[in-house]
């Protein structure tokens, strides 16, 4: 049976959307990616019908199980592999074409790159392909490998790196030449929590300097906390696209807080809620936080002593 | 005319990077240096007769080394120079740069076609120079005259 887009694609669409013309960051238009594999020619369908718009100064996250078609996706808008069909576009210029790359960063996943280079040669050789200026090249890749925290390091050869160290060589390359679209293809995978926190901070940073971020990740708990959109993708299809707020929304259920409330007082609210016919699905106390604790204590104590 | 000028920049930094990518490595060191050595060696073979003279035999065993050699570093470092850069996918990082494929390709065979070229005149120089100094030296060719 086939399903049309619409059964397929689930969107949340932001209350506030408002039309904007500015030139979005990534557009792609039905991509479908098909390989062909093995002597009897089998096509195994990777990406189909993927249409995503990235706006600029959006940290836009692209999540999905393996074989989802995330690093596929990546892959065409980059112009690295062409798609079966449709098209994909960075800044308003098709991606097939080299100049459209020229202010964007890519991290590939679990990077490999020239063990017998030093990390500090690495980052100048790209520097180099990305348009750097000669007198600029030392400057440019002193700041975005000292940005990654590994100007120690960078007189080693990354052939003597650990995993954390490559991810973070490989976003200092990928930030070398400041980007405005910077592509992250699983950066947190390997990375240790201080890594990963350092990770957080400069994608933060590069949104509150303009930059635009795609990113794509297993990790969800990171992506909920970075991320202003998301798209799920699932066997090469989108499943859910939307901004972060919404999505998280569940509108399918409704929670009301209110005051101490005695047993009496909690039976009527239940057989209440049965005459209306709606279900109570949990009676908890709902968690503070550390912060709200330690403001309430803090200016308990202030009160008391005033 | 700036992407061209692009185009240039990106092939020579691609051309210097396979170079160093190459010469870094410990094979290439290894029979570089017993290329070398095997050159050199020639000084100490040289009072074997063989039927012809001291200068021929110079110049036949460098540049058979040069020649055995050269082609072992040719076979060795380029054949890897794609596919290397394919199966640990940093031509994925590279691609993902402004540059066109072609420029690609053009800089990984300027740098390796620059290493060949460079290998085989160092050990090709060296012979005609040793040659040279043993001309020059104490122990001169004989000649027809002088065997006379």
């Amino acid at each position: 049976m086939k399903r049309s887009k619409s059964d397929l694609v689930d969107r949340v669409k932001p209350e506030d959307s408002v039309a904007t013309t500015l030139t979005p960051a990534i557009e792609t238009h039905g991509l479908r990616k098909d390989y062909v594999l093995g002597l009897r020619s089998v096509r195994v369908r990777a990406l189909d019908n993927l249409t995503l718009t990235v706006m600029p100064n959006q940290v836009f996250g692209l999540l999905g199980p393996n074989g989802s078609g995330k690093s596929t996706s990546l892959k065409i808008i980059l112009g690295l592999i062409h798609p079966t069909s449709g098209s994909a576009r960075i800044f308003g210029r098709p991606s097939t074409h080299p100049e459209a790359r020229r202010k964007v960063g890519f991290l590939p996943e679990s990077p490999s790159f020239y063990p017998f280079l030093t990390g500090w040669e690495m980052v100048r050789f790209f520097a180099r392909l990305s348009g750097v200026r000669s007198n600029e090249l030392d400057e440019r890749t002193e700041r975005a490998i000292s940005e990654v925290g590994l100007l120690d390091a960078a007189g080693r050869r990354l052939g003597l790196y650990s995993k954390g160290m490559l991810q973070r060589i490989g976003l200092a390359q990928a930030l070398v030449h400041d980007p405005d679209l910077l592509i992250l293809d699983e950066p947190m995978a390997g990375v240790d929590p201080f890594g990963t926190e350092a990770f957080i901070r400069i994608i933060q940073e590069l949104k509150s300097r303009g930059k635009t971020v795609l990113l794509c990740t297993h990790m969800l708990s990171q992506a909920e906390q970075i991320c202003d959109e998301i798209a799920i993708l699932h066997l090469g299809r989108l499943v859910l696209e939307g901004s972060m707020a919404n999505i998280l929304r569940n509108f399918d259920r409704r929670s009301l807080v209110v005051g101490s409330i005695n047993d009496k007082g909690l039976k009527a609210v239940r057989d209440l809620l049965s005459s209306l016919d709606v279900e109570l699905h949990s009676v908890d106390f709902p968690p503070l936080g550390l912060e709200a604790i330690f403001r309430r204590e803090v200016i308990k104590l202030d009160s008391d002593s005033a | 005319m700036k992407f061209f000028y692009n185009c240039v920049r990106s092939l020579f930094a691609i051309a210097e990077n396979t170079i160093r990518d190459a010469v870094r490595q410990r094979f290439f060191s290894a029979v570089l240096i017993l290329a070398l050595l095997l050159v050199v060696s020639g000084l100490f073979f040289q009072e074997f007769d063989f039927g012809a003279s001291e200068l021929k035999f110079i110049a036949d065993f460098g540049f058979g080394t040069v020649l055995f050699f050269g082609s072992i570093l040719t076979i060795v470092a380029t054949t890897q120079v794609y596919f290397g850069e394919f199966d640990s996918r940093a031509v994925m990082t590279v691609l993902a740069k402004p540059m066109h494929r072609s420029v690609f390709m053009a800089g990984k065979f300027l740098g390796m076609s620059l290493i060949v070229f460079h290998s085989h005149p160092t050990g090709c120089g060296e012979t005609p120079f040793r040659a040279g100094l043993k001309k020059g030296g104490r122990r001169r060719i004989p000649t027809k005259e002088s065997a006379v």
